[in-house]
C-alpha cells in the first residue's frame, strides 16, 4: 500500500541529511526509487540516492543513479553529474569516456553553484589529469599522452594551490614525480 | 677382445686437453637468468631491467624472461659480471611500481626468483561534496540559454 503513495519534493526534504551522511536505509532507498521519470523531484532523488550510494563506497548503486540521471537530457550538460561520471569512468578504466565526460564538465562549469565552483573544478581537472595518465598507460609508451598527463596534473595543482589546499597539491606532486620519472626513463 | 675395447675408451691426451678447456669456460661463466610476472603470475613482457653496478638495461621477452651475461664499463665495453658482489636490479614498466631487488652474486649461474610487479592503479575517490539540487539554484533552465547551453 505505501509503495502506491507517490513521494513529492517536499516528501524528499526528509532524506537529505541521511543521504548526505550515507545512511538512507532500505525503505528509504525505495521510497526515493519510486520517483518517476517525469516527476519534477525526480533528478533529485537520484541525487540524493547516488550521494548516500558515495558515501557508502556502493560502486553498483553510483553506476545505476548515475546512469538515471543522465536519463534527462539537461542533466547530460549538468557539471555536477558530469565530473561524477567521469570520476565513475575512470576508476572503471574508461578512460577515453571519463575524458569526454570530464571536458564537457569543464566546458559548462559556469553552471556550478558558487559554494561548489572550486571543489568541483578541482575534480574536473583531477579526473582529466587521471584520464590522461591511464590513457598513457594503456598505450605502448606514447610519449604525447605523457605531456598531457604531466601538463593536466600540473593544471589540478595550480588549481589546489589558488586555494592552498597543500593535501591535494600533494597528491598532483606525488603523480607528477611518477610521470617525470617515467619522462626519464624513456627519453 | 676386452683389453681391446678397454683401450678404445681410454681417453687420449688430446681428448683429457678438451675437456679440461670446456669445464674451465663452464666454470667461468657467469650468468644471471630471471623473469618478470604481474601479480596474477602472468608472464611480462617489455619490462625494462636494469642492474646496479653494471651499466646494462635490457628487455624481457615474450616469456617475460632476461638473462644478463655481461656488464658495461666506463667506457662502455662488455665486461663479465663481477663475483662476489651485491647487485641491485630494477624492474621498469609504464603503468606498473618500479620494483627492485638486492641480490649477492657469488660466482657461476645464478636464477633469481620471479620478479612480481605490482600495477600502479589510479583511483579517484568519490566527491564528499553535498550534491543535493535543492541547496543550490537551477541554472540548467537559466534565461537565455538551453539545457545546452548554448
Amino acid at each position: 500500500m505505501e509503495e502506491d503513495v507517490p513521494v513529492t519534493d517536499a516528501d524528499i526534504e526528509q532524506y537529505a541529511d541521511a543521504a548526505n551522511a550515507g545512511r538512507l536505509t532500505r525503505s528509504d532507498v525505495m521510497a526515493l526509487e519510486m520517483v518517476g521519470l517525469d516527476d519534477p523531484a525526480y533528478t533529485r532523488s537520484r541525487a540524493l540516492l547516488l550521494m548516500n550510494a558515495q558515501r557508502k563506497g556502493d560502486d553498483a548503486a553510483i553506476k545505476r543513479y548515475l546512469d538515471q540521471l543522465m536519463m534527462l537530457p539537461e542533466n547530460q550538460y549538468n557539471p555536477i553529474y558530469l565530473s561524477e561520471l567521469g570520476r565513475y569512468l575512470v576508476n572503471h578504466k574508461q578512460y577515453d569516456a571519463a575524458l569526454e565526460k570530464a571536458n564537457l564538465a569543464e566546458r559548462y562549469w559556469a553552471r556550478l553553484p558558487p559554494e561548489l565552483v572550486f571543489s568541483k573544478k578541482a575534480e574536473i581537472y583531477e579526473t582529466q589529469a587521471a584520464a590522461w595518465q591511464g590513457r598513457f598507460y594503456q598505450s605502448e609508451d606514447d610519449l604525447e599522452l605523457l605531456e598531457q598527463a604531466i601538463r593536466h596534473w600540473q593544471k589540478y595543482r595550480d588549481h589546489v594551490q589558488s586555494k592552498s589546499r597543500s593535501d591535494l597539491a600533494r597528491r598532483a606532486d606525488a603523480e607528477l614525480a611518477k610521470l617525470e620519472d617515467i619522462r626519464t626513463r624513456l627519453h | 677382445m676386452a683389453a681391446t675395447f678397454m683401450r678404445a675408451l681410454r681417453p687420449t691426451g688430446l681428448a683429457v686437453a678438451a675437456l679440461a678447456l670446456v669445464a674451465t669456460g663452464c666454470a667461468g661463466k657467469r650468468v644471471i637468468y630471471g623473469s618478470v610476472v604481474d601479480r596474477n603470475g602472468q608472464p611480462m613482457d617489455r619490462v625494462i631491467v636494469s642492474l646496479d653496478p653494471g651499466g646494462v638495461e635490457l628487455v624481457t621477452d615474450s616469456e617475460g624472461n632476461f638473462m644478463i651475461d655481461y656488464l658495461r664499463d666506463d667506457d662502455g665495453q662488455r665486461v663479465k659480471l663481477a663475483k662476489k658482489t651485491e647487485y641491485t636490479l630494477e624492474a621498469f614498466r609504464t603503468g606498473y611500481h618500479v620494483s627492485r631487488i638486492d641480490f649477492y652474486f657469488k660466482r657461476g649461474e645464478l636464477i633469481l626468483d620471479p620478479i612480481t610487479m605490482q600495477e600502479d592503479t589510479i583511483e579517484l575517490r568519490p566527491s564528499d561534496d553535498d550534491i543535493d539540487p535543492a541547496r543550490f539554484p537551477d541554472r540548467s533552465h537559466s534565461a537565455g540559454t538551453n539545457y545546452e547551453g548554448e
